[in-house]
């Protein structure tokens, strides 16, 4: 019987249909609220589940000259790391699956993983398109992993503790007073986030007039849906780590306040794709150092004052 | 930013396509040069193709700014005739050359007005005339898998027409 | 790091006409760039010779779906200065008219696909949203979007009634007000900013030399206007300002273009109060006598030219066509030497490419004999017939 319950929570809750479809929902709102800042009506609430059915129906193509298995095994590996990255969430009132004191590296970690595997899905597809691809995706990843590790450990100081359950319990009973010093670090993960979901005005590996879709140039079907659920999922993941960390409000209203607190962070970075042009590789790079790095610095430094 | 507004007398001050005639008569003292016609801002020249070269040598001298517009080529049947557009204070010059049908060639300008390098390909590619001096004349508008010879803007020989 | 090539085209998402351009690329900085035109070429010159005097101006139309106006009035043009035909004043009026309202949704147009290719689709969304006040107005007017078939040789189809005036009376209060905020995202909007300045830039002598013309030219300090310059339609009537900037890059461009549609905005205001009445159009002769004529158009994108030759029958024999993107190209592969791949997109969709226009032969492929031949109008739609 456990290894059934392991087995569901796996597979369904709070494992990989939960994270899938819980990353297609806050797809939705992400396009529904650029829609409507772009004058346009937007897709209904269904669109991102049959844009995936479709994927998955569609022809299947291996490009001669990509790797044939890392083709495949990739886009794999690429929503496992996510899923798993989720299975250590806390969220709702439910505790993580594998609650242990050092769960935040952990998460961070995987998250990490998923950025390199897209470097390695744009290296193996055998295009130059992915190749460029990936190389802005590895610059990138040395811009803004930096500033996203710094803002999210002053929670973590604040709290004295690396385990997320335990900063969350934390920061939901000093939610006042620790929400004003924890701002400027909400803020810089918030931008660092949407680099690392490689979203605009961070979207430079992927972006579309420059370079086709970057790394993903030469997928097409299931291994893209693969793919693209894995971007979904850390969507969640990134909401999820942000909401945990900064906004626990599910502390106080359960399973609606991680909702609120997820479609809260999705609106943010649904605004700041809205409001800009894509930037340069090497401006990104530069305004991780010049901004972001700096900030969460300052961040932390306050953290530290505030706790004495 | 901006000039200001236009008015009438200013564009009575452009200097007259008559006057523009003259001074293109005048820098090419020498050259068999025919003004054909005058109409409003379009002068209309004839020369022999030999020396297009030195003409554009010497109105460029007298015009480094001159904007050459484009180069039409059209086969007349007997021959076929080259014409250069280009515009000097505000008059539209057209200079024409004519050709041998068989053996269309003339002499490139691509060194003195490298603009003309996409002009001269296109002709090479439609009529098929051969521009001497140019490296190369890679193909501009045609497919590369087009056949060697074979120029569409060509009129067909009577006779032919069903096949053309 | 080795040099990779990027083929940007013939199929590619900054392109949204076919054409190639293959750069070699060192990192993020452009080596070479090696541009392939003739995708679209579809034989109209040509395909010209084999029709009527009028057919061919409905022909001509399609030359561009954008500048439309611009090529049938120079191709009328050309004809009517063979003929000796006295265009109407109202009719030369109602030319001007549709240029500029043409220009205005040329431009629009363009400053949507510039948010485009740089990443901000909120500027796309919003400019190609307002782009639909105009092309309304044109609609209501012509019955048209985009091919408005106003023009024939000798004058204009449609009359432009009171109501007509009216309504664009409105539009034009409503376009002042967005091309306002606008030229303010343009200028004020870091990120969009930071991505035209500086970027695709050319000198003024470069412009001159490489033989740019329209906003290209004119960003580049260069003071042309053929509206000016060599007056056709109503333009030696009408007072506007030639707008020049002499930054050289997009920046300026998008400045060029924007305070472009301002002067546009006044031009169209200006007609519409100064409405010449009168017949819309003389009777053009079946067959025009035998002659040859050059016209010249400010499009939108610069310097149009038509050569037309005429043998005296009911078929031009000869029409050339040549459409300003094809002069403003070469500013294209002289900005890119250098330029970032992050400028590639911006820097092609900076001189506000028009690929139809460029290229304009009907070429089939016969695949199973390897045969390839030139077919005629007639005999292509001949066998589009057969195999139906």
């Amino acid at each position: 019987m456990d290894f059934l319950a392991d087995l569901f929570k796996l597979l369904v809750f709070p494992g990989f249909l939960f994270v899938v479809n819980f990353g297609l929902f806050l797809e939705w709102v992400d396009r529904k609220i650029y829609a409507r800042m772009q004058h346009r009506v937007g897709p209904p609430w269904y669109q991102p589940w049959l844009d995936t059915i479709k994927l998955f129906t569609k022809e299947d193509v291996i490009p001669e000259k990509a790797n044939p298995f890392m083709f495949t095994f990739l886009p794999v590996l690429d929503l496992a790391a996510a899923v798993t990255a989720f299975l250590y969430l806390p969220f709702g009132g439910f505790s993580s699956v594998n609650p242990f004191p050092g769960d935040l590296v952990v998460v961070v970690f995987f998250l990490t993983l998923s950025t390199l595997l897209l470097f390695l899905i744009g290296w193996y597809s055998g295009s130059p398109f992915g190749r460029v691809g990936s190389l802005r995706a590895v610059t990138q990843f040395l811009a803004y992993e930096v500033p996203l590790v710094l803002s999210l450990l002053t929670p973590a100081l604040l709290a004295g503790s690396w385990s997320i359950s335990t900063i969350k319990i934390v920061m939901a009973q000093n939610l006042s007073r620790f929400l004003p010093v924890t701002l400027l670090a909400l803020a810089v993960s918030l931008l660092s986030l949407q680099g690392k979901l490689l979203r605009v005005p961070f979207d430079a590996p992927e972006a579309e007039t420059e370079i086709v879709a970057g790394p993903l140039t030469e997928y097409t079907g299931r291994r893209l849906a693969f793919i693209r659920l894995a971007e979904r999922a850390e969507l969640v993941v990134g909401a999820g780590l942000i909401s945990n960390l900064f906004l626990p409000f599910d502390k106080v209203l359960g399973m609606l306040g991680f909702f609120v607190s997820c479609v809260v962070v999705v609106f943010g970075l649904s605004v700041l794709r809205a409001s800009f042009a894509r930037l340069r590789i090497e401006d990104t790079t530069l305004i991780s150092w010049k901004y972001l790095i700096p900030f969460s610095a300052l961040g932390m430094a306050l953290a530290i004052m505030v706790r004495g | 930013m901006g000039a200001d507004v236009v008015s009438v007398e200013d564009r009575e001050k452009f200097p007259s396509e008559a006057e523009v005639a003259r001074k293109i008569k005048s820098a090419c003292d020498g050259m068999m040069l025919s003004v054909q016609r005058l109409s409003r801002r379009r002068v209309w020249i004839e020369m022999p193709s030999g020396e297009v070269r030195a003409f554009f040598e010497r109105v460029k001298k007298l015009w480094p700014a001159l904007h050459l517009s484009t180069i039409t080529g059209l086969d007349s049947g007997s021959e076929i005739e080259v014409i250069y557009h280009f515009d000097v204070d505000n008059v539209l010059v057209n200079l024409r050359v004519k050709l041998d049908a068989n053996t269309p060639k003339v002499d490139t300008i691509c060194d003195i007005l490298p603009v003309s390098d996409a002009y001269e390909r296109e002709l090479h590619d439609v009529l098929g005339i051969e521009f001497a001096g140019r490296t190369s004349t890679p193909r501009l508008v045609l497919p590369d898998s087009w056949p060697e010879g074979s120029y569409p803007l060509r009129n067909v020989p009577k006779g032919d027409e069903k096949h053309a | 790091m080795p040099e990779i090539e990027i083929p940007v085209g013939p199929q590619h998402p900054a392109l949204k006409e076919p054409e190639s351009f293959r750069f070699e690329v060192d990192g993020e900085i452009v080596k070479s760039v090696d541009i392939r035109l003739g995708y679209v070429h579809r034989g109209i010159e040509k395909a010209c010779q084999d029709r009527t005097w009028v057919q061919a101006v409905y022909l001509i139309e399609r030359i561009c779906g954008i500048c439309s106006h611009s090529h049938t009035t120079c191709f009328c043009q050309a004809v009517e200065e063979i003929a000796g035909i006295e265009v109407p004043r109202r009719a030369r009026f109602i030319r001007s008219l549709f240029g500029e309202m043409e220009r205005i949704h040329s431009h629009l147009l363009w400053l949507g696909l510039a948010g485009h290719e740089v990443g901000f689709d909120s500027l796309f969304m919003y400019a190609w949203h307002d782009r639909e006040i105009i092309l309304d107005a044109l609609e209501s007017i012509s019955g048209n979007r985009v091919n408005y078939g106003m023009n024939t040789i000798g004058g204009v189809r449609r009359d432009v009634t009171e109501k007509d005036v009216d309504e664009l009376g409105r539009a034009l209060d409503l376009l002042e007000e967005r091309v306002k905020y606008y030229t303010d995202v343009a200028l004020n909007e870091a990120t969009f900013r930071s991505r035209l300045e500086g970027v695709g830039k050319i000198t003024r002598e470069q412009a001159i030399d490489l033989g740019t013309v329209g906003p290209t030219a004119r960003s580049a300090g260069v003071d042309v206007d053929l509206r000016r310059d060599d007056p056709y339609a109503a333009y030696d009537e009408i007072p506007f300002r030639v707008i020049t900037a002499d930054g050289g890059d997009l920046l300026a461009a998008a400045v060029v273009r924007l305070g472009e549609i301002e002067e546009s905005l006044k031009i169209i205001r200006y007609i519409i109060e100064n409405l010449p009445d009168g017949p819309i159009a003389v009777k053009a002769p079946r067959r025009i006598p035998a002659g040859e004529a050059c016209s010249r158009y400010e499009a939108p994108r610069g310097e149009d030219i038509h050569y037309v030759r005429s043998g005296g029958g009911d078929k031009p024999l000869r029409v050339k066509v040549r459409a300003p993107t094809l002069a403003n190209i070469n500013a294209v592969a002289q900005s890119m030497r250098g330029a970032r791949v992050a400028d590639i997109p911006i820097i092609i969709a900076g001189i506000d490419p028009c690929f139809s226009c460029t290229d304009r032969m009907v070429r089939l492929d016969d695949v199973s004999s390897g045969r390839t031949e030139v077919l005629t109008w007639a005999q292509l739609s001949a066998r589009c017939r057969a195999s139906r």
